[in-house]
Order: structure tokens, then C-alpha cells, then sequence
């Protein structure tokens, strides 16, 4: 299944042949990147289908439309490569995430401004208390509170007494 | 900095749960052979996965540069598969899980093993408070040594002691020692952790559970219930008191009479 959504829409067989060399000058190459949406099915197989005979031929008697022709109905973003989102849509997408995410922030504050009054522990005199506490009771040792040349602020986070 | 920035805004209070310290990343400092085992379990199986990161980071940033559809509209447009590289991305993971379960095994059934404990303590899970017994021990009377265990409120703290963290009684026990804990719960289904120790297990009420211990230190270590039983879960906190043989046994006379 994923092999038949990864052909193209329209499959051009590469095989360097020199026996078939014949063109349909009925045929128009000019433009063909604007003028594809435009066509019937019907005429787009027609197209696919010249530009298969001109490839089986020599490549190095192509003409630079041709060639332009042959790679855009290659590969060009028509059927299965046709590009899902228009412009623009990367920018809605990030206005859309900022405005959820802004939303929450929102609530979050909201929220958090009904809270209560912060606990007596979280002052920085406690807080400091906490690391005289913890070396008296020989809480962590050997890389925290409580080991040799210690540099950290321990339990201390409250700048406000 | 990371802590400076969030005391900025002053958005989260800091929870110093099991007496971690504020926005601390890594692990508290151990106190037991089994904690040990944990941190170096970490530290190999981290190994592979700064390995697996860099790989992975590597390979995904190759094909998002070099091999997007800007850059590169027709390159590889009918590869679909390809057996060398899915061998390779097949065998590598497994190898690396091998890898990864053997030490994992053999420090699970290390932890397992209860070897020939000098002390028992059952402790029972309750909401919401832990009950503990050392039952190798007998007053004159006949009863074991038996006590509950309840957080200390907000308003009775001494300056200094942890909120949510300190309890009213205390486990005490020995420093090298190997101590067995036999879990129950009374009601619901609680599990008793103390990261510094090592340990974690269930207290599931109708089985008993057991695991041990060997302190290395004396001090002071700080769990809390981990398994959600009810609105006071965060209410339930554990706290071992390491001691030496000494104080231990001056603390057993004290209990029993």
C-alpha cells in the first residue's frame, strides 16, 4: 500500500530506447506548470504520454521545454504531490498554538491568584533554618547540604523573609 | 538558574519532597548498597542512551537538511526499502536491550534477597499514617514495641523541619545492619519509599511484603507514601532515623520501659 502512495501520479518510463522518436505536434508544452489544472484527465494522459515517447528517444535532443515539460509532470506538486496546506498555514498553525498555550498561561495565574498565602516554610529565614537543620542531621552529605566545601543555597529558593 | 528564574516569577512554591533540594535534577546522595546499584544501573544504562541520542539526532538531522524536499526534490523517490540497514536497525535496539536487562536483572534479584536480617520492623500503611512494630523485641509486660507514625502539621514545625515531611514518630535503626521490612496495608493499598534507602514497595492490605535494608550512614531519610490511596495520600510521610548501635539500643531501653 505505501509503495502505491509513494507512485507518482503520472509514471514516466525512464528506459533509453531510440526506436520510438515520433512527436504529436498537436501537443503544447508551453506553460505547463499553469496550464496542468486546466487540462482534462484526458488530455494530461495525452501530454504524460508524449512526453514518454520524446524520453524514449535521445535525452540529448530534447529541447530545454521538453525537458522542463518532462520533469515538472515528473515531479511537480499536481495529484499525489499536490501540497496539503496553502500559504500561510504554517503561520495559523503557530498563531493557534500560541493562543492555546497563552490561554493556559492565563488560566495558570488565575488560578494560581485565588491560591492561598504562601506556607511559613517557604521565608528565606526558614529556609535557612532547613540548612542548619539538615547538616545537624547529616542530610545528604556527600554532594548536598551537608558535605565539605558545600557552595550551594542549599533549601534556601525565597529571596523574601 | 533554572531555579532563579522560576523564583523570579515566584510561580512554584518548592516542594522539598524525600528531602530532595530545591530543583534538584539528580539523585539524592544514598545511603545503602541496593541505592548504589540504582545509580550505577543509571549510569550504564545512560551510557547507551547518550549513545541511542546522538545516533538518532544524527540520522533524523541528516534527512531533515540534507534530504528535504527543497534541497533534494528527486533523490531516492522509488527507495522503499532497503534489508542492510533494516537488519542493522533491527539487531542494534535488541542487542542494546540485552545489554540493558542483565545488569538490570541481576541487580533486581540482589534487591530481592533478604539476607539473614538482625532486625524486623513490620510497618503497616493506613490512611493516612504509617503504624510500625518491632517485634524482636518484648517488654516486660508482653508487648512488642509498636507505635503510629503521623505528619507533623504546618503550625507545630520547629523553624527549620521539612513541611509535609517530618512525622511525629520516627523509625529508628542501626547503621550496618541488615534490616528486614515486612509491608501490609490496613485498609488500601499504600507503598512505602525512601529514594535515599533504596526502596519502594507496596503495603497491600490481606499480603505481606518484604524487603531489607543495610544503612551505610547515620542521619536522617525522608519518604513519603507512593502510592495514591486516598485524599491525604501527600499526607503520609516516612522518616528513618540512622543511629549507631549504641544510641539504637539506648533507644530500645527507652521504649521498653
Amino acid at each position: 500500500m505505501i509503495r502505491a502512495l509513494a507512485r507518482p501520479a503520472v509514471r514516466i518510463t525512464q528506459r533509453r530506447c531510440a526506436s520510438t522518436s515520433a512527436t504529436t505536434p498537436a501537443v503544447q508544452l508551453q506553460n505547463i506548470e499553469s496550464r496542468w489544472a486546466t487540462l482534462s484527465a484526458q488530455e494530461q494522459s495525452s501530454v504524460a504520454k508524449h512526453l514518454e515517447q520524446i524520453q524514449a528517444g535521445e535525452w540529448t535532443k530534447m529541447t530545454t521545454e521538453q525537458k522542463k515539460a518532462a520533469y515538472w509532470v515528473a515531479f511537480g506538486p499536481h495529484g499525489a504531490r499536490t501540497p496539503l496546506t496553502g500559504p500561510g498555514h504554517a503561520l495559523k498553525v503557530a498563531a493557534g498554538t500560541t493562543a492555546v498555550v497563552g490561554a493556559a498561561g492565563a488560566l495558570f495565574l488565575w488560578i494560581r491568584s485565588k491560591g492561598g498565602e504562601k506556607p511559613t516554610t517557604m521565608t528565606k529565614e526558614w529556609q535557612e533554618a532547613s540548612n542548619e537543620y539538615a547538616r545537624a542531621n547529616k542530610i545528604n552529605p556527600i554532594s548536598g547540604v551537608s558535605s565539605e566545601d558545600y557552595k550551594g543555597t542549599g533549601f534556601v529558593s525565597s529571596s523574601k523573609n | 538558574m533554572l531555579s532563579k528564574l522560576f523564583n523570579f516569577f515566584n510561580f512554584f512554591p518548592t516542594a522539598h519532597c524525600d528531602v530532595a533540594e530545591p530543583w534538584q535534577l539528580a539523585f539524592q546522595d544514598g545511603a545503602s548498597p541496593s541505592f548504589d546499584g540504582i545509580v550505577d544501573l543509571h549510569d550504564q544504562i545512560m551510557f547507551y542512551l547518550v549513545i541511542i541520542v546522538i545516533g538518532v539526532s544524527w540520522m533524523l538531522g541528516t534527512i531533515i537538511i540534507k534530504f528535504n524536499t527543497r534541497t533534494n526534490p528527486i533523490v531516492y523517490k522509488y527507495f522503499t526499502h532497503g534489508t542492510v540497514i533494516e537488519l542493522i536497525w533491527t539487531v542494534t535496539p535488541a542487542l542494546v536491550l540485552v545489554a540493558i536487562a542483565f545488569p538490570s536483572f541481576r541487580l533486581l534479584y540482589l534487591m530481592d534477597e533478604v539476607i539473614d536480617p538482625a532486625i524486623t520492623v513490620k510497618a503497616v500503611g493506613s490512611q493516612w499514617f504509617w503504624s510500625y512494630e518491632y517485634s524482636d523485641y518484648i517488654s516486660d509486660s508482653g508487648e512488642p514495641i509498636a507505635f503510629d507514625s503521623f505528619m507533623v502539621p504546618e503550625a507545630d514545625l520547629e523553624e527549620g523541619q521539612f513541611r509535609l515531611l517530618e512525622v511525629d514518630n520516627r523509625v529508628v535503626l542501626p547503621v550496618d545492619t541488615h534490616v528486614r521490612f515486612i509491608l501490609t496495608g490496613s485498609d488500601v493499598i499504600h507503598s512505602f519509599a525512601i529514594p535515599a534507602l533504596g526502596l519502594k514497595l507496596d503495603a497491600i492490605p490481606g499480603r505481606l511484603n518484604q524487603t531489607s535494608t543495610f544503612i551505610n550512614r547515620e542521619g536522617l531519610f525522608y519518604g513519603q507514601c507512593s502510592e495514591i490511596c486516598g485524599v491525604n495520600h501527600g499526607f503520609m510521610p516516612i522518616v528513618i532515623e540512622a543511629v549507631s548501635l549504641e544510641k539504637y539500643l539506648a533507644w530500645l531501653n527507652e521504649q521498653l520501659n
